[in-house]
């Protein structure tokens, strides 16, 4: 059975092209054009996951992030106009999977919908291996490998790569990266993490360039590419 | 034309059209001769002159006379007539040396019902002026007198001369009686008798009349017991003689006279000095100053220290009627009904407050200043003892204050207008150029993407498809370009500076800049041991964004592109290079201007006409600065962010990324 997707957007045009998108992909769609109809869809249709606009007119998308994902854990990717830094690290926090900015790369959107989906499928069991390409992270032994050959990462590296590779495709934001490679320390400074991942990356990217394995959100965080 | 009449020194009334000057005097209905001297004026249409002499005797005013002189001059001012004062010896010859000055062909003057008694004593001003000034014609008002009795009895002490006077002056008669004693036998009675002017006219000129007539009477007495025969006695036996003694009580009354009578007129001279000097250095200070705020307290500082008061100054302020302008005093207060008092000064233009008529509960007196008709702000003095702020003397000099600090008022906001004015001309011109900007920038790719999309009836081609995107990003880009210029004119730029990777912000721009850049190899060359900087991610990003977008347009096809951090002389500087015909040499600043390209004879140079204005806008609000230039060699542009040594974060201790 298809996944069923519920497309929350006020403007028919992008929900017509989202619906043609999102079929073509194989996909279930239902489509719903303010924030009640959107409660109310999900409540009566079970969507595994949500494409949610943040300007509805009855009522802040934000506002409904928390309702939609407390209904059967459906996965929530914002897709809004909007691009202020605050607002996507907010919508993470309540609970957002992800965000696409308006207008989006069609690819895109539905690359990062496979992932969340795929998150959400394996959320009971997390897998005890991460591999991407050439990379393998070895979770419970605290192992990497790249090409063959074992890493040798600090503990910070380490604890960045792991938070990074749980979430494997999906934004990680600074707060929860620094909180879990410097939680017990007082000084957790953005600066710090720059450094490590700039370390991480040689490691891991070269001579492959910048941002290919670890990309950068501006102002939110980081994400380990899906592949 | 006065000045020149001047010049050439022609005297006389010399008539050019009517000019009417109305003689004010301290007595009760000064007004109303001001108001019928506007209405002559009104007739004839001629501009006039209130003018007050200031005779000697305005040195024994009393205060009501004061205040009546102030309140006409200034009720002259308000219904637009000119004031001056005029220092002179008598009423008289004062007011003819004006009229012959001011060329005056009008004369409006009261006339007080005197006794016939007084008349024949004094003279009458009326008559004397109408009868030595030839070619002016005098209006006669009769207004009511002023008691005598009032007066004298309002009058100050009289002066009896100081102690050390008599003394010095018995001293003198002594030294002359001494002087004539030993000299008596070269001397006649008569010579001894002009020996005893001398300490008599001395006396009455230095000591005053009292002294002097002592002087006279003194002399006298010795010129008799000493000199006259029977000598040792004080009886005279020849009348001849009697006549000296009188001439030198007369004389000490003549001298005495003369004397008072040119000291109060240098007095006056003095204080009008003063004034004027006060005045020319008040104005002289508050034209140096170009801030509202500083002048009014220029303004409450110089009236304090002029007239020993504590001074506040009210002017309205948007939305919020009468507020504190600025105060000599830190700690005044104002209550409800002296903000009530200065409400009512600014909207009537009448003083209010203590010492007015008006609100006199208030502990202030508060004056209108006014220019033009209208009021601009309110002066308030007050002080400390709860007396009348303002003694009646005074009250010219603050008339005359209040009027020059109300033209400077003015001036500053007149002045204010004319750049707001300026300003909103500036930003019209600009609206003007966005909106061609706008209509060009937004109608050429939706032109390209409609015409694509009609064609794709005909079935889809890549060239078709490519065209859409591509031209969609363009507008994707031109709407991102025109929000962040609408955050800057707004002043709506919220940084949120953090811990910035150079080399992160290049790939990121790089990326989101491709289809920009298609066509060129763009070459990234980041160190990546660069130091972090401080920086608005997302502004940044902007600012790459459209450098890189500048490069793609304007480089050559097929050439490349490079990005370029350097570490160098203790600034980091970011560059993005392209290989194209470059920027106008000696132009290389102006491409980031507003509509610089619009502005410009040549739309092909100056670059995206908005983009590189946000670049410059947003790298200036994080602390950077940017710069254009040509490559070296003339191969191309070089456009750089540069970021000053306080960006730059030094590198965190090594444990702390163990």
């Amino acid at each position: 059975m298809p996944a069923k997707i519920l497309v929350v957007d006020d403007e028919a045009a992008i929900r017509r092209l989202l619906r043609g998108t999102l079929t073509r992909a194989g996909y279930a769609v239902v489509e719903a054009e303010d924030a009640r109809d959107a409660l109310r869809q999900a409540a009566s249709e079970h969507p595994d996951a949500v494409l949610l606009d943040l300007g509805l007119p009855d009522r802040d998308g934000l506002s409904i992030i928390q309702l939609l994902r407390a209904r059967d854990a459906a996965v929530v990717l914002v897709v809004s106009a909007r691009d202020a830094v605050d607002e996507k690290v907010t919508a993470l926090d309540l609970g957002a999977d992800d965000f696409v900015g308006k207008p989006f790369d069609t690819d895109e959107l539905l690359a990062r919908l496979r992932v969340a989906l795929r998150h959400r499928d394996h959320f009971e069991t997390a897998p005890k291996i991460v591999t991407r390409g050439d990379l393998s992270i070895d979770l419970d032994r605290r192992i990497v490998h790249r090409g063959g050959a074992e890493l040798h990462l600090t503990r910070k590296e380490y604890d960045v790569l792991t938070v990074l590779a749980r979430h494997i495709g999906r934004v990680v934001t600074h707060d929860r990266v620094l909180a879990a490679a410097w939680g017990g320390e007082e000084e957790r400074r953005v600066e710090y993490l720059r450094i490590v991942i700039r370390n991480l990356r040689q490691k891991l990217e070269a001579p492959e360039p910048v941002g290919s394995v670890i990309s950068n959100e501006l102002g939110v965080g980081y994400r380990l590419r899906a592949g | 034309m006065l000045d020149e009449v001047r010049a050439l020194g022609i005297g006389g009334t010399w008539a050019g059209g009517d000019r009417i000057v109305v003689a004010v005097s301290e007595l009760p209905g000064a007004d109303e001769l001001v108001r019928a001297a506007k209405r002559v004026a009104d007739g004839l249409r001629g501009p006039w002159t209130a003018l007050f002499v200031e005779t000697p005797r305005a040195a024994g005013f009393t205060d009501a006379e004061h205040a009546r002189v102030a309140a006409a001059m200034t009720l002259a001012t308000q219904l637009g007539g000119a004031v001056a004062t005029v220092p002179a010896s008598n009423v008289v010859e004062g007011i003819q040396s004006f009229l012959i000055d001011a060329r005056a062909t009008q004369l409006v003057m009261g006339k007080s019902r005197r006794s016939r008694w007084f008349e024949l004593r004094h003279g009458s001003v009326v008559d004397r002026l109408i009868r030595d000034t030839p070619g002016v014609t005098v209006h006669v008002l009769p207004i009511e007198a002023g008691h005598g009795g009032e007066r004298r009895g309002h009058r100050r002490p009289a002066r009896w001369g100081t102690p050390l006077g008599y003394t010095v002056t018995t001293a003198m008669v002594a030294a002359v009686t001494g002087a004539a004693s030993a000299l008596f036998h070269v001397l006649n009675l008569g010579n001894v008798a002009l020996l005893y002017l001398l300490p008599v006219m001395a006396a009455a000129s230095l000591y005053g009349l009292r002294t002097g007539l002592f002087a006279g009477l003194v002399s006298s007495l010795a010129y008799n017991f000493f000199f006259l025969p029977p000598v040792g006695t004080l009886s005279i036996s020849n009348p001849e003689n009697l006549v000296s003694v009188v001439v030198l009580l007369g004389i000490a009354v003549a001298t005495s006279q003369l004397t008072a009578r040119v000291r109060a007129q240098a007095d006056l001279a003095a204080a009008g000095a003063r004034t004027n000097a006060t005045l020319a250095g008040f104005l002289r200070q508050m034209t140096s100053v170009g801030e509202v705020g500083q002048v009014a307290q220029m303004i409450c500082d110089d009236v304090r220290r002029l007239l020993d008061v504590h001074v506040v100054l009210l002017a309205p302020s948007p939305g919020h009627g009468l507020g504190v302008l600025a105060a000599s005093d830190a700690d005044y207060r104002l209550d409800v009904m002296d903000t009530a008092a200065a409400t009512w000064a600014f909207d009537n233009g009448h003083p209010t407050g203590k010492g007015s008529g008006t609100l006199a509960a208030s502990e202030w007196l508060f004056q209108p200043m006014k220019a033009g008709d209208r009021a601009i702000a309110v002066l308030g003095v007050a002080r400390d003892s709860g007396r009348d702020p303002v003694r009646a003397d005074q009250l010219p000099l603050l008339a005359s204050l209040i009027d020059q600090a109300a033209l400077v008022l003015e001036r500053l906001r007149l002045e204010s207008e004319m750049r707001d004015v300026e300003a909103v001309r500036t930003r019209d011109r600009l609206r003007a150029a966005l909106l061609s900007s706008v209509s060009h920038d937004l109608r050429t790719p939706l032109t390209a993407v409609i015409a694509a999309a009609a064609q794709l009836h005909h079935g889809a081609t890549p060239e078709l498809i490519g065209t859409i995107e591509g031209e969609a990003q363009r507008l994707n880009r031109f709407v991102a370009n025109l929000l962040d210029m609408a955050r800057v004119e707004a002043g709506a730029l919220k940084l949120s500076v953090e811990a910035t990777d150079l080399s992160d912000a290049v790939t990121g721009a790089a990326h989101d800049a491709r289809r920009a850049l298609e066509g060129h190899r763009v070459r990234l060359d980041v160190p990546p041991d660069l130091p972090l900087v401080r920086a608005d991610p997302q502004l940044l990003h902007h600012c790459l964004l459209n450098l890189l977008d500048n490069a793609g347009r304007y480089g050559d096809p097929g050439t490349e592109v490079v990005v370029e951090g350097r570490h160098r002389f203790g600034e980091l500087r970011l560059s993005v290079l392209d290989h194209g015909p470059g920027l106008p040499p000696g132009r290389e600043a102006e491409v980031f201007e507003t509509f610089r390209r619009l502005e410009g004879s040549d739309r092909a140079i100056g670059g995206t006409g908005l983009g590189l204005a946000i670049v410059k806008a947003f790298a200036e609000a994080m602390g950077m600065s940017v710069e254009a230039a040509n490559r070296e060699g003339g191969a191309g542009a070089a456009f750089t962010v540069i970021f000053p040594a306080r960006l730059m974060m030094r590198d965190p201790a090594p444990e702390s990324i163990a």
